[in-house]
């Protein structure tokens, strides 16, 4: 079975974002079972009508689109809900076939259940757009990815990686997110209290360097 | 624990043919000063408001302090000023549409960046004492309690990371009488200003 993916990006920090490196890898391993996959970015196609449309082509030539973004307060960020409305004014009531879709949100948060409420936004924007729901993953502790290629991170990303193709290979051969791959991007990538332990000495380190005081209150 | 408010801020993220959700801004903005409490209304659409960058300079170079200079930074003044916050928003896909997610994503310099294990899960503190009471208010052009229901859920998620004493929230069915739609308001953020 052969096919064509395409993965969408949802983050401002486009190619360096963490929600690439993490797409990168599943299209990766889609691409390795013999599929013809693409990428776009869809803070380009918010500043760009010229790439929203030739997104919008891709999306009806495509098997599979995936979209990856970060968590912005407990939801998609505010561009990434922009391109999926465009989509959807776009696609809703159109006939012919559906591509399936399936979203990946990821958060610096150990816990991978702060994506949940944004993978099931998605699955609406699913129902409502002309896609069948292949299924979402949600990941925790998504800032340890730090903009480096997965392969690279080490036993540190051995359950991410494991869940990515997992997912790749059960999409290429038709089926949804498998739960396998759900249960191990529920056990984060660190444990939460040693990746809170990191943060918090993270934060306060670029403070003392910019010299601020992190807990300065509001200037109103 | 005092739960006295004076001063609210109302982020409308609504389209402008929405007319329930401009009857629910004038309502509630009139609920609000019969209960003596100050209202800042941003009105998001018209509004120049840039996404956020994910640059998190308002937590490492100027904190409290978006970098980006625009009218959110008084929006966020208003904040910090503020009890309250009131969200007005078509319900999309069961969340909240870009408009008024354009705002809410720009509230981040009122939090603290460092993690803290609150009931069991990791969130950020904020940078004041007191968190913020939220009230929410969606419109819909049909029934469907999917949406509906992951709507107050998620208003609930961010009443959480607002470290709210008191939240509520309504969903309004476009086409709906002015006289339900102000109803319905009054008595629902009755829950979070009585």
């Amino acid at each position: 079975m052969s096919g064509k993916a395409l993965l969408v990006v949802g983050s401002p920090r486009t190619k360096s974002s963490n929600s690439h490196f993490i797409g990168k890898y599943l299209i990766e391993k889609i691409g390795e079972r013999g599929w013809s996959v693409d990428e776009e970015f869809a803070y380009q196609a918010i500043k760009n009508q010229d790439v929203m449309t030739r997104i919008l082509k891709k999306i009806d030539d495509s098997d599979l689109v995936i979209l990856v973004f970060p968590l912005y307060v407990d939801s998609l960020p505010s561009q990434m809900i922009k391109f999926l409305e465009n989509v959807n004014e776009q696609r809703k009531g159109k006939g012919g076939p559906q591509p399936r879709l399936v979203a990946i949100c990821q958060s610096g948060f150990p816990e991978s259940n702060h994506c949940d409420f944004a993978v099931r936004i998605s699955q609406f924007f699913a129902r409502d757009s002309g896609f069948d729901w292949a299924g979402g993953l949600s990941i925790g502790g998504g800032s340890a990815v730090h903009g480096v290629d997965l392969n690279e991170l080490g036993g540190m990303a051995r359950n991410l990686r494991k869940a990515l193709e997992l997912t790749a290979a059960s999409l290429v051969n038709g089926g949804d997110v498998p739960v396998e791959a759900k249960e191990l991007t529920n056990k984060g990538v660190l444990a939460p209290w040693m990746l809170r332990l990191i943060v918090n000495r993270s934060w306060k380190k670029q403070c003392k360097v910019n010299g601020v005081d992190i807990r300065a209150i509001f200037n109103d | 624990m005092n739960n006295i408010k004076t001063n609210a801020l109302i982020l409308d993220g609504s389209r402008e043919d929405d007319v329930e959700a401009r009857v629910a801004r004038e309502s509630i903005m009139t609920e609000l000063e019969k209960a003596g409490i100050k209202s800042s209304c941003y009105v998001l659409r018209d509004e120049v408001v840039a996404p956020c960058i994910g640059c998190f300079k308002c937590w490492t170079k100027t904190p409290g302090v978006c970098a980006l200079n625009d009218v959110q930074r008084n929006i966020d003044a208003d904040m910090a000023k503020s009890d309250m916050l009131v969200l007005i928003t078509p319900v999309t896909f069961g969340g909240y549409s870009s408009n008024l997610k354009k705002g809410m994503d720009r509230l981040i310099p009122i939090l603290l960046p460092f993690f803290k294990k609150i009931n069991g899960e990791t969130h950020h503190p904020i940078r004041r004492g007191k968190g913020w009471d939220v009230f929410g208010v969606g419109t819909v052009p049909e029934k469907d309690d999917g949406k509906e229901q992951l709507f107050k859920e998620l208003l609930e998620r961010n009443s959480m990371n607002m470290h709210a004493n008191r939240k509520a929230s309504c969903v309004v069915l476009k086409g709906s009488s002015e006289t339900d739609v102000r109803n319905t308001i009054a008595s629902e953020l009755k829950k979070v200003i009585a």
